[in-house]
């Protein structure tokens, strides 16, 4: 160790975690300019919320949002997000959530990677990430030879669950991992072959495949010896939207209790079942 | 104040209806434009002392101004000689100054070109950016860009939407306009241009997890802004291939190209910074764990590249920091220094990582020479005193499913401000950080589109056994790598560092004070409170005579903010943009003159040095706590 460098004890990092707790970053909100342009929303008797058009699962999300305001006995004031980016930083919810709507439909209830800032209502539903390959003879992960390489959209949840598991594997079981920068990349590697299997978010192989038959044609791989990853999608919103929240949440409870939801979902052939808790 | 007319109001209506704009003002005095000189290579290699004409003012990247009238004696007595309001938000800019004009960006890709002398507004180019730029942007920092260039009769700024554009330094007038990269593919810009040998050269940077291949850095006509070249900062297949852990060059991301270069124009050699693989954790890009057989230190990243800069070929490379999964930058300037090693003197490239580790090789050849640590730090457990090569702590690596601690937090124990070097001290004068980070991977994609900045929480902590001083202004004697001098405080130092022949340096903090520090000792000599964070690059000028040092303040930027996070207490306006510019009294240029400080010759610029003047008190006689320039008590 340099001379300067530091000899941590498990005690110190113990500290640094209480530490932590008083200083996150992300206590603070993201920096807007022109802040002071948005005031306090006046909804009146409108239920006001995004629509990502770039999310493969948005016109399921825009019907149950519409779903959750006739719940709530509001209007459905819907603002369709049409930016052109393929990805944007999680601070720019900030900006639509102050200038635009006040929830923000179709983001995964993974713990931990929301800023405080941010909240999240109940699950409306649950769905997965998914193998994909193109050979017919494969019906399971575990059939694709350890020698071949997986394809996963890099750093989502699934890929976490899939590095953990090559992780715990022998160096000689493990499959080549070609990170893909997205869904649609993974799926084209799978189709050239440059990857024997991709892993994929599900509603983007089941949006890609709506114009793209090559991706249509290609086949779900049950996940074992892998557990299958089961993620819940809700909604975002401010954390001081407090009574927004709760009454957002109570009206998806009455939504899926009155099978609203599951209706949508399975009238949509979208793969996806409402939450199992 | 002097009268201002448009130059006819037909030709503002005309130019109104035209986008983006480009306005001039006249007045009825000769404007300072009139005296514009074409700039060219050798002004650039050797600019004339008053003027400011490349990011580091040379192209050697040392930061440091020679002027002398504003010095140990005299600076207690520093004013503000005017200011000018910018457009609200991350103000991480560098001013050129040239001929008595100073042109300055501002955040959102406004340009002006102002009177250095008085302040007064010459033109202004706004650019019309598309509408997803501006949300973007307005929720980051990279509607700011840290330099500007200029060279022949335009002005070169790299956009918000990723073109690279020539402005009519005497008119504000577009001269060219190119289309580098798509943004709403993830490109970037923040850094701006170099110019070296008749080259515009450009780093791009936003090469995160959508940009197969990594980054790169490009050249272009100055004549026309047509690519000439292209550098990939990510080894591509059959280029130091090997060394990405077996993966295909689709799967490679990173390596942005986010600060400018610098130039040595007797090598013709240019230099640049890289930085790190994307996703930051090794366990998500594929770099962890490592494969039989497999190198994974993963070029170019956090490595100088030596390119040809006629050419576009890369001469050499030296990487710094193999497999990068902390956010632990090399891509910051590059300072080309002869100085002394093991008896020879020796052409030094020597630069500074997030880590704070100061790394020395050969500019010739990308040998490694020597390091030196500043600050606290857990990452590097020792450094091969042959070839600079690093043994890592491994406990310090990021897992998925686990916190790690890693010091400094990815912000840097150095950010973008520069460090700056001075020949009449032979010091680097380095604003640093003290701060750490536990590191708990997490996925990307808690919605599909919106992504965590940096694929982990970063809770950013103090160091073990801090005394609570986040910030820190050292200084390091290049010549035998010692510390000559440190300052500490609680509010981080959030401004490039700037030297200068009067035996100052001059700094500048999260708490909205910029302070002189006296050169040889760290003896603060004056400081003044502006209306918001100091965090830019100062530069200092000068006009008919007279010298001025100027700084941008501003909130906004996101290494600024990240590192404020450990001092809560300490707020700043979300407003309030503002350009500084200070001098002298009239009459009072000619005090101590001669007193810069007794520090060695080193050069030409020291050789005049006269032994030390007692060190003044800080004064605070600046325009102390007024949020409003105007209220600040200038003398004009």
């Amino acid at each position: 160790m340099l001379s300067a460098a530091l000899s941590l004890t498990k005690e110190a990092v113990f500290f640094f975690s209480l530490l932590a707790v008083i200083t996150p970053v992300s206590a603070q909100t993201p920096f807007l300019p022109d802040e002071s342009k948005f005031g306090r929303p006046a909804d009146q008797d409108n239920l006001s919320y995004c629509i990502d058009k770039r999310d493969p699962a948005w016109e399921v999300d825009a019907r149950i949002a519409e779903a959750v305001a006739s719940a709530l006995l509001l209007n459905p004031d819907v603002y369709f997000v049409e930016d052109s980016a393929i990805r944007a930083d999680v601070d720019q919810l900030y900006r639509h959530l102050r200038a635009n709507c006040r929830l923000y439909f179709g983001f995964k209830l993974l713990p931990e990677v929301y800023p405080d800032w941010l909240t999240v209502t109940r699950a409306y539903y649950e769905i997965g990430y998914v193998f994909v390959t193109a050979n017919p003879n494969w019906a399971r992960l575990g059939d694709v030879p350890r020698d071949q390489a997986l394809g996963p959209s890099l750093a989502t949840a699934g890929d976490f669950r899939l590095v953990a598991y090559l992780n715990a594997q022998p160096a000689n079981q493990r499959w080549s991992r070609y990170p893909m920068p997205n869904d649609a990349a993974a799926l084209k590697a799978v189709i050239e072959g440059r990857v024997a299997a991709a892993l994929v978010w599900a509603p983007s192989m089941y949006e890609l495949g709506k114009s793209n038959p090559e991706i249509a044609r290609l086949r779900i791989l049950a996940s074992d010896p892998m557990p299958e990853e089961r993620v819940s999608v809700g909604a975002v919103l401010l954390s001081g939207e407090g009574f927004l929240s709760t009454s957002v949440d109570q009206a998806i409870t009455t939504l899926i209790n009155d099978g609203t939801i599951g209706e949508i979902v399975g009238g949509a052939g979208f793969p996806a079942t409402p939450p199992s808790r | 104040m002097k009268k201002i007319h448009l130059l006819a109001s037909s030709a503002l209506a005309a130019l109104m209806l035209v986008a983006p704009t480009g306005l001039a003002w006249a007045q009825d005095a000769a404007s300072p434009l009139d005296g514009l000189e074409t700039v060219t290579d050798d002004m650039l290699q050797n600019p004339a002392d008053g003027d400011w004409l490349n990011w580091r003012r040379t192209l050697d990247g040392w930061g440091y101004s020679p002027l002398e009238q504003i010095n140990k004696e005299n600076v207690k007595d520093l004013r503000v000689a005017w200011t000018w309001s910018l457009t609200p938000g991350a103000t991480e800019i560098t001013p050129i100054v040239h001929n008595g004009v100073i042109f300055v960006h501002n955040n959102g890709d406004k340009v002006q070109a102002l009177d250095a002398k008085t302040g007064d507004l010459l033109w202004e180019y706004v650019r019309e950016l598309p509408e997803a730029v501006v949300t973007a942007l307005n929720a980051g920092n990279s509607a700011s860009k840290r330099n500007i260039a200029i060279y022949g009769d335009n002005i070169i700024v790299a956009t918000s939407d990723v073109h690279l554009i020539a402005l009519d330094a005497k008119t504000g007038q577009l001269a060219w306009d190119v289309a580098v990269a798509d943004f709403s593919k993830g490109w970037r810009y923040s850094g701006g241009p170099t110019i070296a040998n008749g080259v515009i050269v450009q780093g791009m940077t936003g090469c995160g997890n959508a940009q197969s291949g990594g980054c790169f850095i490009t050249g272009h006509d100055p004549q026309t802004g047509a690519q000439v070249w292209r550098v990939n900062s990510v080894a591509q297949a059959g280029e130091e291939g090997n060394t990405w852990n077996g993966i295909p060059v689709e799967s490679r991301f990173g390596g942005s190209v986010w600060n400018s270069g610098s130039y040595d124009a007797e090598q013709g050699l240019l230099f640049y910074g890289v930085g790190q693989p994307y996703p930051w954790i090794a366990e998500m890009n594929g770099l962890l764990p490592v494969k039989e057989g497999e190198q994974n230190n993963a070029l170019y990243t956090d490595s100088t590249l030596a390119i040809d800069p006629k050419s576009g070929e890369l001469k050499w490379y030296h990487q710094y920091l193999a497999n990068d999964t902390w956010d632990l930058d090399y891509a910051y300037e590059r300072m080309i220094i002869d100085l002394p090693f093991k008896g020879a003197d020796t052409r030094q490239l020597v630069t500074v990582g997030k880590l704070g580790i100061i790394e020395s090789i050969d500019a010739t050849t990308g040998k490694w020479l020597w390091a030196k640590e500043t600050i606290p730090q857990n990452v590097v457990a020792s450094i091969d005193q042959t070839t600079g090569e690093k043994t890592i702590n491994q406990e310090a690596i990021p897992h998925i499913g686990e916190t790690t601690l890693n010091c400094p937090a990815d912000p840097g124990g150095r950010g973008w401000p520069a460090t700056a070097y001075s020949p009449r001290t032979q010091m680097l004068y380095l604003p640093l950080t003290e701060f750490c980070s536990n590191t708990t991977p997490q996925p990307i994609d808690p919605g599909q589109i919106y992504t965590g900045g940096g694929r982990a929480t970063f809770a950013r902590v103090p160091v073990e056994n801090s005394d609570g001083n986040v910030g820190v202004v050292s200084a390091v004697k290049l010549t035998d790598q010692t510390e000559a001098w440190s300052t500490r405080q609680y509010a981080p130092i959030t401004s490039a560092a700037l030297p200068t022949g009067g035996g100052l340096v001059f700094a500048g903090d999260w708490n909205r004070y910029f302070r002189a520090y006296d050169d040889e000792t760290g003896d603060v000599l004056w400081e003044t409170r502006t209306n918001n964070a100091v965090n830019s690059f100062p530069v200092s000028y000068e006009v008919d005579g007279k010298q001025y040092v100027a700084v941008a303040v501003g909130n906004g930027s996101s290494q600024a903010r990240s590192i404020a996070a450990l001092t809560p207490d300490l707020v700043v306006p979300t407003a309030g943009s503002v350009l500084w510019v200070f001098a002298l009294p009239d009459g009072a240029e000619g005090e101590g003159t001669q007193a810069a400080g007794n520090a060695q010759p080193a050069g030409d610029a020291t050789a005049n040095a006269e032994p030390s003047a007692p060190a003044a008190e800080a004064t605070g006689n600046g325009p102390a706590g007024g949020n409003a320039p105007a209220a600040a008590g200038g003398t004009r």
